[in-house]
């Protein structure tokens, strides 16, 4: 009985801190466009790469006036727009499943956040000729201007570049890391841009020992492995390397680990890692934010917002591949509060390079294999 | 004589009955939980109506949901018959799915030899992921809970390896999701959704009833008969029951515990078919993971028969359902979601042990 009491204690204790942010929002007369969502599985809430796709939802909701509809942070800016996401659970069909119940209630636009999605959202799209699809970082064969999937790609290696350029004018005669999570060809792309942009700017590095790059695995294990990526990079600082750039996710930890006792640089990936290391809670992780020198950011959340403005401004979006590179600000390196000091002596260097890349001036091999050939062309 | 027959059948009806009470109070706990977390509980239970029982299409996802998590219920509970917890069965349907995924990969047969083919070898090799666990436990007595725990971490990590470097049949530039080859069309299950709409019930093309079903209704059978029509299934119970009753009784107890043992892998493998051979059409170890635990739960909810299995692994279906409607149609986060599913869960196995040992303490006062 006892036991019971607590237990119901409990219960009421994890509502009241949920029933805070559950309050009536919708109006009566509907909104001019549904827009829904589906993360893979434990996806909101990952500090990364799902809950830039939520930022973008935010930005949507900011810009046109728009409610996130049963979103416990209460976002809401009007009624033009209905935003609403979901989340699957492990199951062969689940994915699919979501995608096809925001397509019968009647959303316009249904994203899939991940590759995973690739295979559900081509069958369901198929069924529903009139809603438009985007996936995001997912290949789906065979598409065109009238397709109703858009597949959402980036251009990691035009970003990896810029951090590249970054190392390369911030090294002190020493050499340069890479570190990859899976050895997979998503990651190769990183790494050929950040080579190619190292020696775009700095001669010193041109000579491939001066390079150091290692993946940490075969599996997708490598992306969690931080033990794995703090031994890689303490034996790249002993071997002189002054500035380690890490693809590899959750196993970028290591690497800032390191960083921080070998009081050496790293650079982060994705998201604005410093940002968020240095505005951590506990001070052990604000401690290591101080070593990362900048981030090569993946903005799914432009993505995810730019569709959706296309959308919103034509009332239909274009089928097929959209790249989101330097030009359309899909990728970027990080500039904050923490770091504008120490890159401020470099920073019209890096935005010229930044300008060439747009313009098409330079233009960025996507794996590290095509390093050599593009700098036999490019450098003399 | 007659007297007593009557009362044997009170307590069934009564075994029968305590998943239900299991249920209610789990249906109490969903209420508390929801109001609690300042949603309206009947909103709650028209979401879950509309995500379930409102369509055809809703109940024929449940019924396909259900599959998989039938093999995984089935698998777990006839190892327990037997009185060995196979706690391995998750790394036995990883297995057995990439054997099955193999051999309809690179076999080239008609339909009609290629699909029991696939079968068959998805019951092999996750037979074969539970042979060493049983040879361990039989011969050097080391706990099966143990040893199948760790063949479920090798299994991942092998099929890691496998999947991304020997096998891998990703081609440049396209899916990035990792994976093996395409399985041959003849080894793909189709699609019966048009033998039900003959029955008279509107199923839409979209939803995964397919060849699985058939298979789990037929393995449903042979189960059933083989531990409760045959010397054979009785020396298992009987080994489950007592191991030192069966051992004098005369039973070769080890080769049937690893008889059991291999039958529980082989029916484990099972459980992918219907991912990898009518949704995917190739192999990847992002299959759902999980369901092999949710097997246990599904086994004691179904008291270990397999009609009980039927019931418990379509509730299961039905409660994720459950968690989909609150998702769609309320405002309860998503992590509650997980919990009130999760504490359904428990509330209804906890209920139903509960009145099961009520039961066996009456039935024992009446045989006094």
């Amino acid at each position: 009985m006892k036991k019971l009491v607590i237990i119901l204690v409990m219960m009421l204790a994890v509502g009241l801190v949920f029933a805070g942010g559950t309050k009536e929002k919708a109006k009566a007369g509907g909104p001019k466009y549904k827009i829904g969502l589906v993360f893979d599985i434990g996806g909101r809430g990952d500090k990364s790469f799902n809950d830039s796709a939520h930022a973008g939802l935010v930005k949507i909701a900011k810009q046109y006036k728009g409610y996130i509809k049963d979103d416990p942070d209460n976002i809401n800016f009007g009624s033009e727009i209905e935003l609403k996401y979901l989340e699957p659970k492990a199951g062969g069909q689940d994915r699919e499943q979501l995608l096809r119940v925001l397509a019968e209630d009647g959303y316009d636009l249904v994203y899939g956040i991940g590759f995973m999605f690739s295979d559900p959202l081509a069958k369901v799209a198929k069924d529903f000729p009139n809603v438009h699809f985007a996936i995001v970082d997912g290949y789906i064969p065979d598409l065109n201007e009238n397709s109703n999937i858009t597949c959402l790609l980036f251009k990691e290696h035009e970003g990896s570049f810029l951090v590249g350029a970054i190392a390369g004018l911030m090294n002190d005669h020493g050499k340069i890391g890479f570190i990859g999570g899976m050895d997979i060809p998503l990651i190769h792309k990183f790494e050929g841009g950040f080579i190619a942009g190292a020696i775009y700017v700095n001669p010193e590095l041109r000579d491939e020992s001066m390079i150091l790059a290692q993946y940490i695995g075969k599996d997708p294990s490598a992306f969690k492995d931080a033990p794995a990526a703090y031994n890689i990079a303490s034996n790249m600082y002993r071997q002189g390397a002054t500035i380690i750039y890490h693809a590899a996710g959750a196993s970028g930890d290591g690497l800032f680990q390191a960083a921080e006792e070998f009081k050496k640089l790293a650079i982060g990936v994705d998201s604005d890692q410093g940002l968020i290391y240095s505005t951590a809670k506990d001070a052990a992780t604000r401690a290591r934010g101080k070593y990362i020198l900048t981030s090569m950011m993946k903005r799914v959340d432009n993505a995810v917002f730019k569709t959706a403005q296309e959308l919103i401004d034509n009332g239909k979006v274009s089928g097929g591949y959209h790249s989101f590179g330097l030009k359309e600000d899909g990728v970027g390196f990080a500039l904050n509060d923490y770091n504008k000091d120490k890159l401020a002596p470099i920073l019209d260097k890096i935005n010229a390079i930044k300008q060439k890349i747009i313009s098409g001036e330079i233009v960025v091999p996507d794996s590290d294999t095509k390093v050599r050939a593009w700098a036999e062309k490019t450098l003399k | 004589m007659k007297l007593d027959r009557i009362k044997i059948d009170k307590y069934r009806l009564l075994e029968i009955v305590s998943p239900v009470l299991g249920f209610l109070a789990s249906l109490v706990v969903l209420v508390i939980i929801v109001v609690a977390v300042g949603e309206s509980p009947v909103k709650a239970f028209v979401a879950i109506y509309k995500f379930s029982l409102s369509k055809s299409a809703k109940l024929a996802t449940i019924l396909s949901m259900s599959i998989p998590l039938f093999f995984a219920g089935i698998a777990v509970a006839f190892a327990f018959q037997a009185g060995v917890f196979n706690i391995g069965v998750e790394g036995q349907y990883f297995f057995g799915g990439l054997i099955g995924a193999l051999a309809g990969i690179y076999f080239h047969f008609p339909p009609f030899i290629h699909i029991p083919v696939v079968i068959i070898f998805s019951m092999l090799g996750g037979a074969l992921w539970a042979l060493i666990p049983a040879i361990l436990k039989v011969t050097k007595n080391v706990h099966e809970v143990i040893s199948t725990i760790m063949f479920n971490s090798i299994a991942l990590a092998l099929l890691n390896y496998l999947v991304n470097d020997p096998l891998s049949g990703l081609g440049k530039g396209k899916s990035l999701e990792p994976q093996t080859a395409k399985i041959q069309s003849t080894a793909l299950f189709g699609k019966i959704n048009g033998f039900f709409r003959l029955l008279g019930w509107n199923v839409p093309d979209y939803v995964y009833l397919d060849y699985s079903l058939i298979v789990a209704i037929i393995m449903g059978i042979i189960v059933w008969f083989v531990l409760f029509r045959m010397r054979y299934g009785f020396e298992i119970r009987a080994v489950g029951t007592s191991l030192d009753v069966a051992r004098y009784a005369g039973m070769k107890v080890k080769r049937l515990q690893i008889a059991a043992f291999l039958i529980s892998g082989a029916l484990g493998g099972l459980i992918g078919l219907q991912e990898i051979f009518a949704i995917r059409g190739y192999y990847t170890y992002n299959i759902a993971s999980g369901l092999g635990f949710d097997g246990i739960a599904i086994a004691l909810i179904g008291r270990n028969s397999p009609l009980g299995v039927v019931f418990a692994s379509i509730l299961f279906a039905f409660l994720k359902q459950a968690g989909y409607g609150l998702q769609f149609y309320t405002s309860v986060p998503n992590s509650v979601i997980y919990v009130i599913t999760g504490l359904m869960i428990l509330f209804i196995v906890v209920i139903n042990e509960i009145t099961a040992g009520y039961i066996k303490a009456l039935r024992k006062k009446e045989a006094l």
